[in-house]
C-alpha cells in the first residue's frame, strides 16, 4: 500500500507564489515513490543524528541538487511521508 | 517475459514462444491471475510498507511461470526495478540504468562501494597497485569528460570499453562528483530548519491536494 504523502502548509504557500517546476516534479516523484534515487539519507548527517533522539519515528532525507531540494520524513509507525523545507539556490524556503 | 522458453525441458513449441514473446502487444492466455494489470515505473514499490507488495508480486510471477504464461515485459522490468529500490546501491544502479541526472554521481557512488567492498572482504588484493575500473558503458562518455587525462581506455575483446583510474584519482573523481552541481547541498542549515519545522504546528496538505492546487496556478511546469 502506497504511504501517504503530505506537503507542509507554508512550503505550499511558497510554492504557490514562488512557482519552481523543479520541486513540483520532485514532489510528484515523492508522492508516487517515497525513496527515489538520489533521495539521501541524513541518518549519518551529525547534525541530524543528534536530533535522532528527539524524533525516533522519523527518518529523515534530502532529495535534490545544490539548486533545488526537498528536505522529507518518513514516519514508519503511520507510514506517512511530509515534505518539509525545501532548499532553492542553497537557501532554505518554505518553513514559515 | 516468457521465463520458460529457454529451459531444456520446456515442452512448448517454438510456435508457442514465438507467440508469448517480450511484447506488450501479444495475446495472452485467459487466466484466473491479472497478468494485463501493469506496474508502472512510478509505482515501483520502494518503501518499507510495500514490502508486501513485492512479495505478493512475486508470487504473481512464479505462478506465471509456473503455469507457463506470458509476462509482460513491462511488469518483469517494474518487479526488477522494485528488488532494485530496495537497498540504497540498488537505487544509485536505477540512477545510472535510467540515465537520470546524478547518473554520473550515482556510477561514482556505485564504484565506491565496490571499492569499499573489496577492500573490507576476504580476498587479499591481487596487485600492489590499488586500482578502481568504471567499466559501465552507459555513462562512459560523461565519465570522460570528468576523469583525468591520465586515466585509460581500457577495451575488452568484446568491445566494450573501461575506464582505469589509480586509487587517488578515483578519490578524485569522487571528490568531484561530490562537488558537482548534481551534488546533495550542506546539511547544516537544512537539518536546523527541520528542526525547527518537526517542533512547530504539524499543518500539511495532502500531496496530490498540493499538485492539483499548483497546477490549477501554473499548470504542471
Amino acid at each position: 500500500m502506497p504511504c501517504t504523502a503530505r506537503v507542509r502548509a507554508s512550503l505550499a504557500r511558497y510554492l504557490f507564489t514562488a512557482p519552481n517546476a523543479d520541486l513540483r516534479r520532485r514532489i510528484a516523484i515523492l508522492r508516487q515513490t517515497p525513496f527515489p534515487p538520489g533521495s539521501r539519507s541524513l541518518a549519518t548527517d551529525d547534525e541530524w543524528h543528534g536530533l535522532e533522539e528527539s524524533f525516533t519515528r522519523h527518518r529523515a532525507f534530502i532529495y535534490g541538487t545544490n539548486d533545488n531540494a526537498l528536505v522529507y520524513t518518513y514516519d514508519g509507525s503511520t507510514e506517512t511521508l511530509s515534505i518539509e523545507p525545501a532548499v532553492v539556490e542553497g537557501s532554505v524556503v518554505g518553513h514559515h | 517475459m516468457n521465463l520458460h522458453g529457454s529451459y531444456p525441458t520446456s515442452t512448448s513449441s517454438s510456435r508457442e514462444n514465438e507467440k508469448r514473446g517480450v511484447s506488450g502487444a501479444e495475446e495472452r492466455r485467459s487466466t484466473h491471475l491479472d497478468t494485463s494489470a501493469l506496474i508502472s515505473s512510478g509505482r515501483v514499490p520502494q518503501a518499507p510498507s510495500v514490502a508486501s507488495d513485492m512479495a505478493s508480486e512475486a508470487r504473481a510471477l512464479l505462478t506465471l511461470a509456473a503455469l507457463r504464461e506470458a509476462i509482460l515485459a513491462e511488469r518483469a522490468r517494474a518487479f526488477a526495478a522494485g528488488v532494485l529500490a530496495e537497498s540504497e546501491l540498488g537505487r544509485w544502479a536505477l540512477a545510472v540504468l535510467r540515465d537520470e541526472p546524478c547518473a554520473a554521481r550515482a556510477l561514482v557512488e556505485l564504484a565506491n562501494a565496490g571499492l569499499q567492498r573489496d577492500t573490507v572482504g576476504v580476498k587479499p588484493p591481487n596487485n600492489a597497485t590499488p586500482k578502481a575500473v568504471l567499466a559501465n558503458s552507459l555513462v562512459r562518455d560523461r565519465l570522460r569528460v570528468m576523469a583525468p587525462a591520465s586515466a585509460r581506455l581500457v577495451r575488452a575483446e568484446d568491445g566494450s570499453e573501461s575506464i582505469l583510474l589509480s586509487l587517488e584519482e578515483f578519490q578524485a573523481l569522487l571528490d568531484a562528483a561530490s562537488a558537482a552541481e548534481h551534488g546533495i547541498p550542506e546539511t547544516k542549515q537544512v537539518v536546523a530548519e527541520l528542526k525547527r519545522a518537526l517542533t512547530s504546528s504539524s499543518d500539511y496538505i495532502d500531496a496530490s491536494t498540493f499538485l492539483e492546487q499548483y497546477d490549477a496556478l501554473h499548470g504542471s511546469r
